[in-house]
C-alpha cells in the first residue's frame, strides 16, 4: 500500500463525516471517490486504490499515545488540520448522522468535527452539507439550525 | 512472545482509531480501541478501551451486562468519555476476560441468583 507522500499543507478540501459501511455510497462513493476527497480515514488492504490514496490518517495521526488519551489527541490534530491549514472546502456527509448515537463506534468524531465547524464561523463558511450524495442548498442559517439539531444530546 | 495475544482481526475503526479484534461467539467481537494498527510494545499496565460488537456495531447492552457481572469486577475499568461510558481491560487482564467471554454465551443470556451467566436455559 505504498503511496507518494502528502504534502497536508497543500490540501485545500477534504470530505468529513461518518465511515461505516451505512455511508459506503453517500461518503465513500459519493464524495471521496466522486470529487476525490482527502478524507481522515487510514489505508486498508482492501479498499480501492484511490480511497487509499487519498487517505489522511496515517500522516494525521501518526506517532499519538495509546489509551485514553488517544481520543483527546486525535480531536486536537483534527482540529489543528482543519483550522491551520490552507482548506478552502469542506464537503460534509451528514446521511445517517441522525440515527448515530455519537459514542465510540457509533460517529463519535463526525460529531466532533460537526460541532467545531459549527463552533468556528470560519469552517462554517466554507462547509457544504450532503445528505445521500446530494447537496443540501439551503441558507446559512436554516444550515446552522439543522447542524445544531443533530448535535444534540450528542459528544 | 508478548503479553497481548494477537488479535483475530484489525481495521481501522473510524477517525484516527484502529480497532483489534478478538471473535468471541455468535459474531460478537471484543473490539480493542488502539492508535496504531500494529502493537509495538508490551506493556502490562496499559489500559486498553474497548468495545463489544454484535454483527459489527456496537453493543453497548453486552457492555453493560458485562459491566455488571460480580466476576469481572476486578478485570475491569469504567471511564468517560464525554457522555459515552467506555470498558477498559489492563493488558495483563486480557487474556482472562478473554477467556471468560469465550466460554460464555452473552446472547439470550440471564443472570443466576449467584451470579452466573446463563443462556437462558434452566439450570438441572
Amino acid at each position: 500500500m505504498q503511496n507518494p507522500p502528502i504534502d497536508i499543507a497543500a490540501i485545500d478540501q477534504v470530505a468529513l463525516g461518518p465511515f461505516g459501511e451505512r455511508n459506503e455510497q453517500s461518503f465513500w462513493i459519493a464524495l471521496v471517490e466522486g470529487k476525490r476527497l482527502h478524507h481522515l480515514g487510514f489505508r486498508k488492504a482492501d479498499a480501492p486504490a484511490l480511497r487509499n490514496k487519498l487517505a489522511l490518517g496515517e500522516v494525521l495521526f501518526h506517532g499519538g499515545p495509546g489509551g485514553l488519551a488517544q481520543f483527546q489527541f486525535i480531536e486536537d490534530e483534527s482540529r489543528r488540520f482543519l483550522t491551520t491549514g490552507k482548506l478552502k472546502r469542506l464537503y460534509f456527509d451528514i446521511t445517517n448522522m441522525d440515527t448515530l448515537s455519537g459514542s465510540v463506534g457509533e460517529g463519535r468524531f463526525a460529531f466532533i468535527e460537526l460541532k467545531m465547524i459549527l463552533e468556528t464561523e470560519n469552517l462554517f463558511r466554507i462547509t457544504s452539507f450532503y445528505k445521500d450524495g446530494k447537496y443540501i442548498r439551503t441558507t446559512h442559517d436554516k444550515s446552522r439550525l439543522m447542524v445544531s439539531k443533530l448535535l444534540e444530546g450528542k459528544v | 512472545m508478548g503479553a497481548l495475544r494477537r488479535p483475530d482481526w484489525t481495521e481501522p475503526m473510524g477517525t484516527g482509531l484502529w480497532g483489534l479484534g478478538y471473535r468471541l461467539r455468535d459474531h460478537q467481537n471484543l473490539v480493542l480501541l488502539s492508535n496504531e494498527s500494529l502493537r509495538r510494545s508490551d506493556d502490562p499496565d496499559r489500559l486498553w478501551p474497548f468495545i463489544l460488537t454484535q454483527d459489527r456495531r456496537r453493543n453497548k447492552r453486552l457492555e453493560q451486562f458485562i459491566a455488571s457481572q460480580g466476576k469481572f469486577s476486578l478485570l475491569l475499568e469504567h471511564q468517560k468519555l464525554g457522555k459515552d461510558d467506555l470498558l477498559c481491560v489492563h493488558e495483563r487482564d486480557l487474556n482472562e476476560l478473554l477467556a471468560f467471554l469465550e466460554k460464555q454465551p452473552l446472547e439470550n443470556r440471564g443472570e443466576t441468583e449467584d451470579g452466573l451467566i446463563t443462556d437462558g436455559q434452566p439450570r438441572s
